[in-house]
């Protein structure tokens, strides 16, 4: 298996060199779709995706807002109406965890996508041109990593104020300097390399040798770190839900979801287990769809 | 060693000055003035100026900033801006709990998830290492909160086995300590079980076996041995992450520690309160990690310290 394995990645190797970005996702994806937990993964995140950014065509945002107690806690499948069960205030559970999941998965990706687009300028800048930039990039990262990251974000949002962009802001800067590290040792390790120096003694612009020429050879585990953070983002956007940070009631958000149930999970488990369930699985698909992208892109960092 | 110590104590200063003025440029670029929204309802105007001057805010950020510094090298944490009391104070009382909760875990999750981790890198691909491998991944996307109230319905509110909230006695740390290593020991267990078998594939590994050593000698002396350095390393990061886990932890079994604290300060914005605990934690996030640095020269004696 292995010596076979170690064959095709040799093979796929040798066919890169000439193919062109259509043929390198085809090899990628083939990759991809051997490994069984990985699509699984995948297919279970998009289905949760993809139910919360149509949840307006699935159910009305007024089923997960609007309160009517004569409705309260009915149980799951009870009712064709409230396939989840409803909530203290006669509230849609479906509809509230699906409408939040498009905040908790929404905020999720923009943190991620602004982290990694942050990550890659500040490493970037940092590895490319080094000295005293470098010098207090790296020295601004330690620092930031210096302390829990939930309680950096907590501080953070604190002083930006209530609301989920402050949120998505501030666990972006949470992300960066991670994300800036990596892209930083990545860079240094290629500056030197011979086919940067050849672009850059035939003129090449520091822009496009970035772009061009380092970039596209470094994106494979900058996009498998990117997904591997995602789990974690949404259980911290999660915690603090749960902790009433950032999002206002009563906007549904998985974690708040949880903290509004609390004192009723005792008595209707289901309260609890809808709302956690829906987290637990999102995160556990993207961790099997980030080591399914680990395996696919970078298969040296396969063990 | 003594020197390398002392220098790395030194170099927590630069860090902390650095994550408080960060905080102070972030609160400066928002608008909105803490002492309107301090200032009672009726306030007028000149009163809500008197207010500003007497917290110091008519003053310039890096002014500002200064100060708070000066302060703190006296030992005065400032005061919290609604309560007016101590923030050191506070803090003093609180600091135990937090760090007891942060070592114990710390602790338990390496006592569980090395040797768990190791034995799954030995047992590779045979039933107990997908089953241990399954629970990691389980325990590592279950929201640590969630798994708390579970603990607390099913072990406390239902049973009445362990006090549901609050500190005290040792039995008020065992669900705390459980729901926030959990995902630690998780997390700990796989990177441990990927050093491990890094190791266990090597050349030495299998000339240890060659000549006839048996299978615990060459896991305990040869593999584990050799793997140990990034698996502490990553302790020391994960000492970092249990902090960070029991801010929600502290939250849903109301203990009174400092990770509360921070969370009520964040409500309301509380600057005086948020900067300081952010400082505490800091520090003790960099005495641990020195510590563990320090470590290496125990596990690994080819490790200089200059």
């Amino acid at each position: 298996m292995s010596e076979q394995m170690k064959a095709s990645a040799k093979s796929d190797r040798v066919s890169r060199l000439k193919s062109t970005s259509k043929g390198r996702f085809r090899i990628f994806w083939k990759r991809y779709s051997r490994n069984k937990l990985a699509m699984a993964g995948l297919v279970v995140f998009m289905i949760i995706l993809i139910a919360s950014f149509a949840a307006p065509l699935i159910v009305d945002y007024s089923a997960a807002i609007k309160q009517k107690i004569s409705n309260k806690f009915i149980q799951p499948g009870s009712s064709a109406d409230h396939f989840l069960g409803t909530d203290q205030f006669g509230r849609d559970m479906m509809a509230r965890v699906l409408y939040g999941g498009r905040i908790s998965l929404g905020a999720g990706l923009a943190t991620v996508a602004i982290a990694f687009l942050g990550g890659i300028v500040l490493g970037g800048v940092s590895g490319y041109f080094g000295g005293t930039v470098d010098t207090v990039i790296m020295r601004v990262c330690d620092m930031l990593m210096a302390i829990p990251g939930t309680m950096l974000a907590m501080a953070i949002v604190a002083a930006l104020g209530a609301g989920l962009d402050k949120l998505m802001i501030s666990l972006s800067i949470v992300l960066m300097p991670a994300q800036a590290r990596m892209v930083r040792a990545a860079i240094m390790n290629l500056r030197n390399a011979e086919f940067i120096e050849a672009a850059r003694t035939y003129g090449t612009k520091n822009a496009r040798i970035i772009f061009k020429h380092l970039l596209p050879n470094i994106m494979g585990p900058l996009i498998v770190s990117t997904f591997m953070s995602l789990g974690t983002v949404i259980l911290c956007i999660a915690s603090m839900g749960y902790l009433g940070i950032g999002i206002q009631a009563p906007t549904p958000e998985w974690g708040s979801i949880i903290s509004e149930n609390q004192s009723n999970i005792r008595y209707y488990a289901y309260l609890g287990y809808v709302p956690g369930i829906f987290i637990m699985l999102s995160v556990l698909s993207l961790n099997f769809i980030g080591d399914g992208l680990r395996d696919a892109l970078d298969p040296k960092m396969k063990n | 060693m003594l020197k390398y110590a002392l220098k790395r104590i030194l170099l927590l200063i630069p860090t902390v000055l650095g994550i408080t003025l960060f905080i102070y440029f972030i609160m400066s670029l928002v608008p909105g003035d803490p002492a309107a929204m301090l200032a009672p309802q009726e306030a007028t105007a000149e009163e809500i100026e008197a207010l500003r001057v007497s917290m110091g805010l008519d003053k310039p950020m890096l002014i500002q900033y200064l100060r708070y510094i000066w302060n703190v090298l006296q030992g005065d944490l400032g005061v919290s801006w609604f309560t007016k009391k101590s923030v050191a104070a506070e803090l003093v009382n609180r600091l135990p709990y937090t760090l007891t909760l942060g070592v114990m875990s710390t602790l338990i999750a390496s006592i569980i998830s090395i040797p768990l981790g190791t034995l799954t890198a030995v047992k590779h691909n045979t039933l107990a290492d997908y089953v241990v491998t399954f629970l990691c991944l389980f325990f590592s996307a279950m929201p640590n909160f969630w798994l708390a109230i579970l603990l607390q319905i099913n072990f406390s509110l239902n049973t009445g086995w362990l006090p549901a909230f609050g500190m005290g006695t040792p039995a008020h740390y065992v669900m705390p300590v459980i729901a926030v290593c959990a995902s630690s020991i998780a997390s700990n267990t796989r990177s441990t079980r990927t050093w491990v078998l890094d190791v266990i594939r090597s050349d030495y590994v299998r000339t240890a076996r060659a000549k006839g050593a048996n299978e615990v000698t060459v896991v305990m002396k040869h593999a584990l041995r050799n793997a140990l350095l990034p698996i502490i390393t990553g302790l020391g990061s994960s000492f970092a992450g249990v902090l960070g886990g029991s801010v929600v932890i502290e939250t849903v079994f109301a203990i009174p520690g400092v990770s509360t604290y921070l969370t009520t300060a964040v409500g309301v914005r509380d600057m005086p309160i948020i900067t300081g605990c952010i400082m505490v934690i800091s520090i003790f996030v960099g005495i641990v990690n020195l510590l563990i640095d320090l470590l290496y020269s125990v596990i690994d004696p080819r490790v200089k310290y200059e």
